[in-house]
């Protein structure tokens, strides 16, 4: 039990450099391993919320976390410096439970999204089972220094996914990719360094996030909430705080930061895409959280006003791209912008409906998204095309997808009843209660629930309704209604979009003790 | 009865339930919806009948906010009108809707539908009322989208739903407004008044379902939907659920914001009785008379007649049902024995003789919503109307037009009321029938019993009695009657009279308008065209999403045109100062290395000559020492 965490972290790792064993003519068994691996993640990582006590009130970040393991990994003693040391710290609270369950099962229906896969599918899941391992690995690590590993690792096999296995314009989109979020973390680094030089645990520096968000900081830190360290005229806190703000708004992503995301999506193969919307981009939330919000609370209500200036700004300009677009797969991915803004915005409004309505959004979009990737992706199987004008009238042919397509449109439009909305409107509450934030904040972001329901209804009853309609008659042939591979991935994320839509309690139950520490850990901070 | 909440549970989910069961077991289908709702209508009735006092109950839905329903004799009395309309409008249904294919697809719709008008009706927490809203909003739209597959109709079915998402945009603010104003959101609980503010968002959330201006457009883009929806969904119930808000807020909201209802009310019902005298289509008719009647109730509800306008709501929901039903029944009949239009009155007329049943329902049904004495139309309208006038006394100067507009809305209603009765039923037929036909009696007994329900009798034994009255029978005894205006019941039958005269005189079968009517044009002067058109509301409808669809369209251009641009040019940016320094590499740093090195292997191979080719070895190695000296004494 001990070593809970430890295994749906290093499991796929072990289980990709095994694959390389398997001669690679041997097609159809790699997808079985990788099944059976990430199958394996995802019972343990159930197993891991079952076992998760979620009435443990913190007291301080040190003891808020559970199935702790901590040991050293480095520890080089450097005579006159002192010792440099990074250890295996990791660990889940309330907040990071819940992603990982999310990330098994995202990760887990990607596989069998990917069950088609033709060229090269040794390399295939040799890199999505690291991709695994590293998303995992960034919600459960403690040590800013393994965290930080993870989240440059996983540009890794992204790079590779993207530019092998993608569309045409693959070599660009992945490229664009990489570089973009390399420059994102190159901020953190930096953050990550001034930190290390500032914190200590035992008299020891540490990358330890624990004792940063307790602010265990040297008095002469430059990053000491005390001392007034400046840099380049600047004070070196609020500095750090925009770095880290800007690496996380990059992966998140917010506009105008975001241009790498519609390309990366539509060059992406539906699995990959999967997981990039639905895991990703919550990678970068989830650095917002832990790290933003977790190691400088004194400052956020200094820039709540920024965060929700550019939240709202990207679920309205996310939102009218989406309607602009033509490409299914591309009005998705602006759609993914568009939500995400709703996360900036529940973080900015320093309230607990907000913080937990910004969680509960992201595991909501965790599953919508992939969700409407997964759609998007039945229709590019049959005909390679996904443009909106190609189509017309599928209900009469497909109406059991449909009938998922629609459910999962409605909850990207946040109806009630289903899992968008309880987010949202978390998030709304949040920013209309608000003590920092002025309402039209709040205004403005229900305009965007305008647009949402905008570009799905109308893509709706351009797709979907009408008279039947296929551009080319090769295509006729191939549109059947669902198959049962695609019933398995779909109607799973389907009813947990419905149940969570309507007791929202069984996944906030989860997180509430957190949420509250995390509220008082923000509001000491701020008086 | 044991503990109501079981039974408040099973009466709302059963019609859900059942429209699942009856998609799933396709065989009974009827059968199940019909005994899954009629169960639902007899809990209701029970409940209503054994009723005491209100009943709440709260749960925790989010960590510390409740969400709560009430039970009260409002809410059931309405509940108890929902199932009942429903009821008729799924057995009408088993015929209309026989012979189409998605016949299970149709009812699963509408008993979700039914749940969801139910929740709405007994929420108490302003939010779950909102969640319940908008799946009402979601089931009319799968409704008017039924026939998905027809051209025009998916459209009609998006702007219906867009228009209501504005709306609802506009509630949800307000209701977020005054959750940060009170930090609780149940109506019971909530004292005090809203902000002006939260009070106008609410006002216009409200007016969205009930299709006020400048929402009023929707209403007949829904139209296009199966003809028995629009007897249930808009006409008797899902337009009048912003009513019901507005009924549930009227104590809370702000003084000027319930100025504004009653303004918009008036207008919405003076504007839509106008369009509704220019219709050809019969259909279209009929929406515009129950935008114009939603009016009155807005109306109501702003001058402070609240019951008045419950009252209306209640006669209001029987006599269209039975109008919109009795039009089914019409258009069924034409479809089957016609071939023109089978909604376009200028096709109609003389179907009197044709189904004499489907006459006489209409017929009462009309003089209700005519406002004549002896039926219920005039009894909830009166006292909209004595409202409006205490409101008019009390307040003085312009607030005298409200009623004076209310009376002569009155006149225009009595008017197209008689033009479409006459148009259609009487006179000779303008169409080429080819069989004969037989009216169903699940088309007319559904909508005989709605007929018998718009006769003052069932309300109360007075005719001129009013809601005072009717609720006092009810045992509700907090209803207030506004007092004075002794005229008003004078006036209202004065003007209803007076436009059934002129209606009759007018349309009556060997007038010239009735004459020309089979061939009459659609009116080409700007302002009857604009009265036909509904004053053009589904177009500027159009024209705001065109312009916010080509500014999306210019942001689109901005993101690909401009911000991957200057992401590209610092790409290229750095690609080239990395050209450069690779060149600087080259010639500046790289260039003295090299030049060192070959300097080197060009003295070494001029000595190394000098001593083999020569052979003078001695000099060779004098001038090695030399040169060894000399850098020696260089640098020490």
């Amino acid at each position: 039990m001990q070593n809970l965490l430890s295994w749906i972290f290093l499991f796929p790792l072990a289980v990709a450099f095994a694959l390389l064993l398997i001669p690679s003519a041997k097609k159809s068994l790699f997808r079985v391993v990788a099944l059976i691996t990430l199958g394996a993640q995802f019972i343990l990582s159930i197993v891991l919320l079952i076992g998760f006590d979620s009435s443990l009130a913190p007291s301080s970040w040190k003891s808020a976390f559970q199935y702790v393991v901590k040991v050293d990994w480095i520890n080089l003693s450097l005579a006159s410096v002192g010792n440099f040391k990074i250890q295996y710290y990791i660990g889940v609270d309330g907040i990071s439970v819940l992603l990982v369950a999310l990330s098994s099962l995202v990760l887990f229906i990607g596989v069998l999204s990917s069950w088609n896969m033709k060229e090269k599918v040794k390399g295939y899941f040799f890199l999505y089972l690291l991709l695994s391992s590293s998303v995992v690995g960034c919600f459960i690590a403690l040590d800013f220094f393994l965290f930080y590993l993870c989240f440059e690792f996983m540009l890794l096999p992204m790079f590779f996914l993207i530019g092998i296995w993608g569309g045409k314009r693959r070599s660009y989109a992945s490229i664009k990719f990489f570089l973009y979020t390399l420059f994102g973390s190159l901020f953190i680094l930096v953050v990550m360094i001034m930190l290390y030089m500032g914190v200590q645990e035992e008299g020891i520096n540490t990358f330890s996030l624990a004792a940063m968000m307790d602010g265990n900081y040297l008095t002469d830190a430059v990053l000491n909430p005390e001392s007034d360290g400046y840099f380049l005229g600047v004070p070196a806190r609020s500095l750090a705080f925009l770095f880290l703000l800007v690496g996380f708004a990059i992966k998140l992503p917010a506009v105008p930061v975001h241009t790498w995301l519609p390309d990366a999506h539509v060059e992406a193969p539906t699995p990959i895409s999967v997981v990039l919307a639905g895991l990703l981009l919550k990678v970068g939330g989830y650095g917002l959280f832990r790290i933003l919000y977790g190691i400088f609370p004194d400052l956020t209500a200094k820039y709540s006003g920024l965060l929700a200036f550019f939240g709202v700004l990207s679920i309205i300009y996310g939102g009218l791209n989406a309607l602009a677009q033509r490409d299914l797969k591309r009005m998705v991915a602006y759609s993914s912008v568009s939500h995400m803004g709703f996360v900036l915005l529940g973080l900015a409004s320093i309230t607990s409906a907000g913080i937990a309505g910004s969680l509960y959004h992201m595991i909501s979009h965790g599953l919508i998204s992939p969700a409407l990737f997964l759609v998007v992706g039945v229709i590019y199987d049959r005909t390679h095309n996904r443009t909106m004008d190609c189509f017309s009238g599928l209900a009469g042919k497909m109406p059991v997808y449909t009938f998922l397509v629609a459910l999962f449109f409605f909850a990207g439009m946040g109806l009630p009843t289903l899992s968008g909305f309880i987010g949202e409107l978390m998030v709304l509450m949040g920013a209309f209660t608000s003590k920092v934030l002025a309402k039209w904040y709040g205004i403005l972001a229900i305009l965007g629930m305008i647009i949402s329901a905008a570009y799905f209804i109308w893509t709706l009853q351009r797709v979907f309704f009408g008279k039947y309609f296929v551009r080319e008659s090769a295509w006729e042939p191939h549109m059947k209604d669902l198959s049962p591979r695609e019933l398995i991935m779909l109607i799973p994320l389907a009813v947990l979009v419905v149940l969570f839509g309507i007791f929202p309690t069984w996944i906030l139950d989860f997180s509430n003790e957190t949420i509250e520490f995390f509220m008082k850990h923000l509001s000491n901070s701020l008086s | 009865m044991t503990d109501p909440l079981i039974w408040i549970c099973f009466l709302i989910f059963l019609p859900l339930v059942g429209g699942i069961l009856g998609y799933c077991f396709k065989r009974y289908l009827q059968i199940v919806n019909l005994t899954s709702v009629g169960f639902s209508l007899a809990v209701a009735v029970l409940l209503l009948i054994s009723y005491t006092s209100p009943i709440r109950y709260h749960w925790e839905w989010l960590p510390k906010f409740h969400l709560s329903i009430v039970i009260d004799q409002i809410s059931l009395l309405l509940v108890t009108l929902v199932l009942f309309i429903a009821l008729l409008v799924q057995f009408f249904s088993t015929e209309y809707m026989r012979s189409e294919k998605g016949i299970a697809r149709f009812y699963g719709k509408l008993g979700f539908f039914i749940f969801a008008m139910l929740g709405l009706l007994l929420a108490d927490n302003l939010l779950l009322l909102f969640v319940f809203w908008e799946l009402v909003g979601l089931a009319s739209y799968l409704l008017i989208g039924f026939w998905y597959y027809k051209d025009g109709i998916p459209k009609a079915a998006r702007i219906a739903f867009m228009v209501n998402r504005v709306a609802d945009a506009a509630l949800l603010s307000g209701i977020l407004l005054v959750y940060d104003q009170a930090q609780i959101l149940s109506i019971s609980d909530l004292n005090g008044t809203f902000t002006l503010l939260s009070s106008l968002l609410i006002a216009f959330g409200a007016f969205g379902k009930s299709a006020q201006l400048p929402y009023s457009g929707w209403l007949t883009k829904a139209m296009v939907g199966p003809t028995p929806v629009s007897a249930l969904i808009h006409a008797a119930t899902m337009v009048a659920a912003g009513v019901y808000l507005l009924f549930r807020v009227a104590p809370l909201m702000h003084e000027k914001a319930m100025l504004l209802v009653a303004v918009i009310g008036t207008l919405t019902a003076f504007y839509a009785a106008c369009c509704a005298l220019v219709q050809f289509d019969l259909k279209k008719v009929l929406a515009y008379s129950t935008i114009s009647q939603l009016g009155y109730m807005t109306l109501g509800i702003g001058v402070g007649a609240r019951e008045a306008s419950l009252f209306h709501l209640l006669t209001h929901a029987f006599f269209k049902a039975g109008l919109f039903l009795a039009a089914a029944s019409i258009i069924h009949f034409l479809h089957h024995v016609s071939k023109q239009d089978a909604q376009d009155m200028r096709y109609m007329g003389g179907l009197r003789q044709k189904i004499k049943w489907t006459y006489w329902s209409f017929l009462f049904c009309g003089l209700a919503l005519a406002g004549l004495p002896l039926f219920s139309g005039f009894m909830s309208k009166d006292g909209i109307l004595l409202g409006a006038w205490a409101f008019a006394t009390e307040h003085g100067g312009w607030a005298y037009l409200i009623p004076d507009l209310g009376l002569i809305t009155a006149l225009i209603t009595a008017f197209y009321a008689a033009r479409m009765l006459l148009l259609v039923f009487w006179g000779e037929s303008r169409t080429v029938m080819q069989h004969g036909f037989r009216e169903s009696a699940r088309f007319f007994v559904p909508t005989l019993m709605l007929a018998l329900l718009s006769i003052w009798l069932f309300y109360h034994w007075n005719p001129f009695a009013h809601h005072a009255h009717f609720f006092s029978m009810l045992g509700i005894k907090d209803a207030v009657f506004a007092g004075g205006g002794e005229l008003i019941p004078f006036l209202a039958t004065l003007m209803a009279g007076v436009g059934t005269v002129l209606g009759y005189a007018f349309f009556k079968p060997d007038s010239t308008y009735a004459k020309n009517f089979s061939i009459l044009p659609i009116p080409s002067s700007l302002g009857m065209n604009m009265l036909f058109r509904g004053l053009a509301l589904t177009d500027l409808y159009a024209y705001l999403g065109k312009y916010i669809y080509r500014f999306s369209m210019l942001l689109a251009f901005i993101d690909q045109k401009l911000i991957n641009p200057l992401l590209h040019l610092f790409a290229i940016g750095s690609v080239v100062f990395s050209k450069v320094l690779a060149l600087l590499d080259r010639f500046l740093v790289d260039g003295p290395v090299n030049f060192i090195a070959r300097a080197a292997a060009f003295l070494g191979r001029r000595l190394a000559g000098l001593s083999a080719r020569e052979g003078q070895v001695q000099f060779a190695s004098l001038l090695v020492i030399l040169i060894l000296i000399l850098i020696w004494t260089f640098f020490f």
